[in-house]
């Protein structure tokens, strides 16, 4: 027992001494993306994709995508995504790619590529995947700001059997469609009719003030020159820094409320967001 | 005999690719990121770390330009770093005088009508100008 | 126990044939990342293959060319003077290699002295790196007096020789002459260096506060504030543009010979 015991310790040792098998190789670069090590998982992941280790390669492909992902290098990781689609055993993994590539889409900010990517996946897949397909369709149609179709796909993502989820999910697409203030195009007009009045409707009195200060001053400091010296002095050396201030004032104002209507929408949006949190869509069988 | 099953075990795990397990879940975290269309606060690094009471002095101009008037207006300034990033990194680089001769020097360059001079950041769509 | 033994044996056999660290595979892996321009992973890879197998000497040609590729030239010299202490008596590929790297680390006396010292490097090789390093410094006519001893029949030096010469005939703006034109004439400084719309506006602005000061003092006499508000701003604009016509000329000088620097830093990644 004791020698079978020493054997057994020799052929292990052996076994790790000899080298890495592309088991090991693929394990560490997933522990190195883990631990954000990216140079190393990279050299990892390349060297499987350089020696194509049967499915290695694939994943080693895709694993690179979400290095690239990871360390926010997205046209990259569209790049190695395609790479790894092409390698793809079936037509599921390649659509597994596909929606990455349609999330970095999204996070690139760019709903309508995603979008495409989306619509072009095939019907037959499986119930998982059609899950995510309609959770990023959800997102690029929120991004989109079209809410309608958003609280559809979105829907599809949940199951069915989800009542609690759905009607949250109601509830906050309810929520969403009774945000309407404030408008942007609104603030900008009040905005040019009273220097910082589109500010105080989006909620902004310190730009306001400023706003309404500022423009005021020069108007004042122009009538001055023109009183106390000529026309001429106030529209050469006063009107182009009113002009400024006062159509600056403006634009800022339809900014301003647009951000501020963004803000409100994000968080809405947050909260639609953690309806999936605790969720997964069902694991494949 | 257990070690053995250890052994055989390691043999024939299965290493197979765990990359199709990443889409099994929604990326909530990740989408969170997509929906911040807002204009980002600045803060500017420029008026820190001052070494005399001069720095300090035209970091609190510069504070207060960017407080008061700067953020009144459109982007007007047809280069990065803005005219008055670029005064307030002259005036630190190269002194009061050569500083302030630099910047007045840099107003007068912002007129937009010579694009050809200079590098272009294309992500910024302006002129790139440092002191 | 036996049997299983060797079954086990058996089995750790594919493990071992699939081996992705040993020599050859490394070797062609770190080629191949050489090759498609990952230079900071292939050095990682070709540190790790030039330890185990010291005597290649061509792996460690590639590890400095990667270090060199990736701009880390300080880097590359660490590592030369690591596997070759003695840099006096480096041979062929690693003295030019380390010749290169220091001009390109901007240690152009060291390189000199190095030149000077080795005796493995041919002539027409040091003066390959004598006339790099000047031209890397813009001294293009002391690198047309370095070739105007020799006839050259070297097609890259001659190369080098044209660059040099284009150099040479670069007709680079005064700064001097700029300021002093400015002093007198507002805005000429900047037309003479060829920024003709800078210059306009420089005149048109200064011409009219200068002309706005000069009619306020006119009508109230010295106790105007409004002239001494567009004095200020005057004199402020052309001292300002005194200062600006300096640095113009000190740009397009730049531009200049930078457009020659990257024809030499080109002819040079090429050719180390």
């Amino acid at each position: 027992m004791i020698r079978l015991g020493c054997t057994l310790k020799l052929l292990l040792l052996s076994a790790w001494l000899v080298g890495q098998t592309p088991a090991e190789t693929f394990q560490f670069g997933q522990r190195a993306l883990q631990m954000q090590n990216f140079a190393l998982a990279r050299l990892a992941f390349e060297r499987l994709l350089f020696f194509e280790q049967d499915s290695f390669a694939f994943a080693s492909a895709s694993q690179l995508g979400q290095i690239a992902r990871a360390e926010s290098k997205f046209p990259e990781a569209i790049t190695w995504f395609g790479r790894a689609a092409i390698l793809a055993p079936n037509d599921m993994e390649k659509a597994g790619l596909e929606l990455q590539k349609a999330a970095v889409y999204l996070r690139m900010n760019d709903p309508m590529m995603g979008q495409a990517l989306l619509l072009g996946l095939p019907e037959n897949l499986p119930d998982s995947l059609l899950k995510y397909q309609a959770f990023l369709m959800g997102v690029s149609y929120f991004m989109q700001s079209d809410f309608t179709q958003s609280q559809q796909a979105f829907k599809k993502a949940l199951s069915i059997n989800d009542q609690a989820g759905l009607q949250k999910l109601d509830s906050l697409f309810g929520k969403l469609a009774r945000i309407k203030h404030p408008k942007p195009n609104l603030a900008r007009l009040l905005s040019i009719i009273i220097p910082g009045a589109g500010q105080f409707y989006a909620g902004d009195i310190k730009n306001g003030l400023n706003s309404l200060l500022l423009t005021g001053g020069f108007l004042t400091l122009g009538i001055y020159s023109m009183l106390f010296y000529t026309p001429f002095d106030a529209i050469v050396a006063i009107a182009p820094w009113f002009q400024r201030y006062y159509m600056g004032g403006y634009k800022r104002a339809g900014m301003i409320a647009a951000d501020r209507l963004n803000q409100k929408q994000n968080q809405v949006f947050m909260q639609i967001l953690a309806c999936f949190n605790s969720s997964e869509p069902q694991s494949r069988q | 005999m257990t070690r053995c099953i250890i052994l055989l075990l390691l043999v024939f795990a299965d290493f197979k690719s765990s990359a199709q397990s990443e889409y099994l879940y929604f990326h909530t975290s990740e989408m969170e990121q997509c929906f911040r269309k807002n204009t980002p606060k600045t803060k500017y690094q420029i008026a820190r770390n001052n070494t005399n009471e001069l720095q300090y002095l035209f970091s609190g101009l510069f504070l207060f330009y960017k407080f008061a008037f700067s953020s009144q207006d459109d982007n007007r300034c047809n280069f990065h770093p803005s005219c008055s990033e670029y005064g307030m990194m002259a005036v630190k680089k190269k002194g009061v005088i050569l500083g302030m001769l630099a910047t007045v020097d840099r107003l007068q360059r912002c007129n937009g009508l010579s694009p050809e001079l200079y590098d272009i950041d294309l992500q910024k769509k302006l002129l790139i100008d440092s002191p | 126990m036996r049997s299983l033994i060797a079954l086990m044996v058996l089995l750790v056999h594919p493990v071992i044939a699939q081996d992705l660290y040993n020599k050859e595979h490394s070797k062609a892996f770190a080629e191949y990342l050489f090759k498609s321009g990952q230079y900071h992973l292939a050095a990682i890879e070709l540190e790790r293959i030039t330890f185990n197998e010291p005597d290649n000497d061509s792996l460690k040609v590639m590890l400095v060319r990667a270090y060199s590729l990736e701009q880390s030239f300080d880097q590359a010299l660490r590592t030369i003077q690591r596997l070759y202490p003695k840099t006096e008596q480096l041979q062929h590929p690693f003295a030019s290699l380390f010749a290169y790297n220091l001009i390109e680390a901007d240690e152009t006396d060291k390189a000199m002295a190095m030149l000077r010292v080795n005796s493995t490097l041919s002539p027409e090789q040091k003066l390959w790196y004598e006339g790099f390093a000047y031209l890397k410094k813009n001294e293009f006519k002391k690198t047309l007096h370095l070739f105007s001893n020799t006839d050259l029949q070297n097609g890259s030096l001659l190369k080098l020789k044209t660059l040099a010469q284009e150099g040479a005939a670069l007709r680079l703006k005064k700064p001097w002459l700029a300021a002093s034109m400015s002093t007198l004439v507002p805005g000429t400084g900047k037309l003479y260096t060829g920024d003709w719309k800078d210059a306009l506006i420089s005149m048109v602005s200064i011409g009219l506060t200068g002309y706005q000061a000069y009619k306020g003092f006119e009508r109230n006499g010295v106790k105007s504030t409004y002239g001494w508000i567009y004095a200020t701003v005057g004199t402020g604009f052309y001292l300002g543009n005194i200062y600006g016509s300096v640095a113009s000329a000190k740009r397009r000088n730049k531009r200049n010979l930078n457009r020659i620097k990257a024809k030499v830093d080109d002819t040079f990644r090429l050719h180390p």
